[in-house]
């Protein structure tokens, strides 16, 4: 993905979507933008624990295992799961 | 103040319940439970769960109706399985039921019964990490699976400060646990606590289980009656409000009736066949613990599997236990109506007792379909009786060979 693809049509940000969907549902219909804080989501540590887990089910990377869950913004989270599933392929 | 109306004969409390709370296959509440009680109906029937392609079909009776949004957050769910979502439930109508607010509940104690906690997520993380070969659980698995989670979060949601625990004795989980909040208030570690139990395990693997273990019924679970083959799952949960008489009154609290007594005891014989011995002794210790005598108990929740083992050796406990009192006493099985609540059951069953006691009206036997010689006990066949008494008792047994029974009475 060359990183000018527009944020809200990047394929791992629709797969990151999905995830945070899956784990709260009541997101479904909020608009994200790459400058969206997830402590400002109102959600609960274990809720940002279980999308992580979703995340990296989904795109078959360890963010965790990599000491990388520190994302505060959308932005970085899609930067920081591109970056991890290229290196998956490129490992591979 | 000491001795009179508040203290027992050993100057311990004399113990109350003051607001009970219910889930069941009937639905969510108290009146739903009790109308299908009175009602003589049967929340069990054939319940499918599926595999990968597999399928069981065993009867159980399942909450009907049930939507979690309607009750709990999104976040709340996410750490709450239904075992937990139950005692939630249960605990919120008991305590408004027994008028109180949460101010009133800061030193309570919460002792619950839970048999196999979150056996549903246990399932479903055995399947990533085995079937499918992932090498992480998800996060949730162990907050979610935890027994204790059902006394955690009712303390979390009233502002409980006091001593919580969850007791696992299987079946008799909920009796055990009862008997033990009832000990804590009696003697003073608290003034009063929340109480009873919960389950929710009507899943794939465990009717698997319980069908190897050759307790389910075929077809429903028909207690005491000719043609019984076995036990129907169940799931729910039940939660009293007990507390010191002497706190009942100041609060000028409704009185359902007294904890009078409770009896625990072991079989020491065998882990799945249960004995005489081991239940009477406890029914016994629940009757010389209340100060009654056994002509004046006039019903009798009965653990009352179905299964054509524990009946007839029940039957045998009652005739040790009452001697020809036995022939007068109404002994029926709650779980012919909301199937075996596990951990739940023993709660469920004795507030249909106490209900019983407060309205007049004996539980019955549903799916009844004749007489089994081996059964020889007024079961109260198809039909609640109307019936007043003063005294009862509800009894559990479990795996294991561990009893317990508790006698309430009238106030």
């Amino acid at each position: 993905m060359p990183d000018s693809t527009p944020f809200a049509d990047s394929p791992v940000w629709g797969g990151i979507k999905d995830c945070i969907v899956k784990v709260v549902p009541s997101l479904r219909e909020t608009e994200f933008t790459p400058d969206t804080r997830f402590d400002r989501l109102g959600l609960a540590s274990i809720q940002v624990i279980t999308i992580t887990f979703e995340i990296e089910e989904m795109f078959g990377v360890g963010i965790v295992d990599e000491g990388l869950d520190v994302f505060e913004t959308c932005g970085e989270l899609e930067v920081l799961v591109r970056r991890l599933a290229a290196t998956r392929e490129v490992t591979a | 103040m000491t001795g009179g109306r508040y203290r027992r004969p050993d100057g311990s409390h004399r113990v109350v319940v003051t607001g009970v709370g219910a889930v069941t296959g009937f639905g969510v509440g108290l009146p739903a439970f009790w109308q299908g009680v009175t009602e003589a109906r049967t929340a069990i029937q054939p319940t499918r769960r599926t595999f990968e392609g597999m399928e069981v079909i065993r009867p159980a009776a399942t909450v009907a109706g049930y939507r979690p949004l309607d009750h709990f957050s999104e976040a709340q769910l996410l750490t709450c399985e239904p075992f937990v979502q139950y005692a939630l439930l249960a605990a919120r109508e008991a305590i408004a039921a027994a008028g109180l607010t949460s101010a009133d509940l800061t030193d309570a104690a919460i002792v619950l019964g839970c048999g196999g906690g979150g056996e549903l997520s246990r399932q479903e993380t055995a399947i990533h990490l085995f079937a499918n070969r992932r090498p992480r659980a998800h996060p949730t698995t162990v907050p979610r699976t935890n027994h204790q989670a059902a006394c955690g979060m009712i303390a979390i949601e009233h502002g409980i400060l006091g001593p919580s625990f969850v007791v696992a004795t299987g079946c008799a989980s909920g009796s055990h646990a009862i008997s033990q909040a009832a000990m804590m208030v009696r003697h003073g570690y608290a003034e009063r606590a929340l109480t009873g139990g919960t389950e929710a395990n009507v899943i794939y693997a465990v009717m698997r289980c319980f069908d190897a273990a050759r307790t389910i019924a075929s077809d429903t679970c028909r207690p005491f009656s000719s043609g019984r083959s076995g036990l129907a799952l169940g799931e729910g949960s039940g939660i009293l409000v007990i507390e010191t008489m002497e706190s009942a009154d100041r609060r000028g609290a409704p009185v359902l009736a007294e904890i009078a007594g409770f009896g625990m005891s072991s079989d020491a014989t065998d882990t799945v066949q249960p004995t005489i011995r081991g239940p009477v002794r406890a029914v016994m210790q629940a009757l010389a613990d209340a100060g009654l005598r056994t002509d004046e108990i006039g019903y009798l929740n009965a653990h009352g599997t179905g299964t054509p083992l524990n009946d007839r050796v029940e039957t045998q406990v009652a005739h040790a236990v009452f001697g020809p009192h036995a022939a007068r006493l109404m002994m029926s099985s709650t779980k012919s109506q909301i199937g075996h609540t596990f951990g739940a059951a023993g709660a469920l069953e004795l507030i249909a007792t106490i209900l019983g006691l407060t309205r007049g009206v004996a539980p019955p036997t549903v799916n009844y379909q004749g007489a089994d010689p081996d059964c020889d006990i007024d079961c109260v066949p198809n039909e609640a009786r109307a019936h007043r008494f003063g005294a009862a008792v509800s009894q559990s047994f479990a795996f294991g060979g561990v009893n317990a029974a508790i006698a309430v009475r009238a106030v």
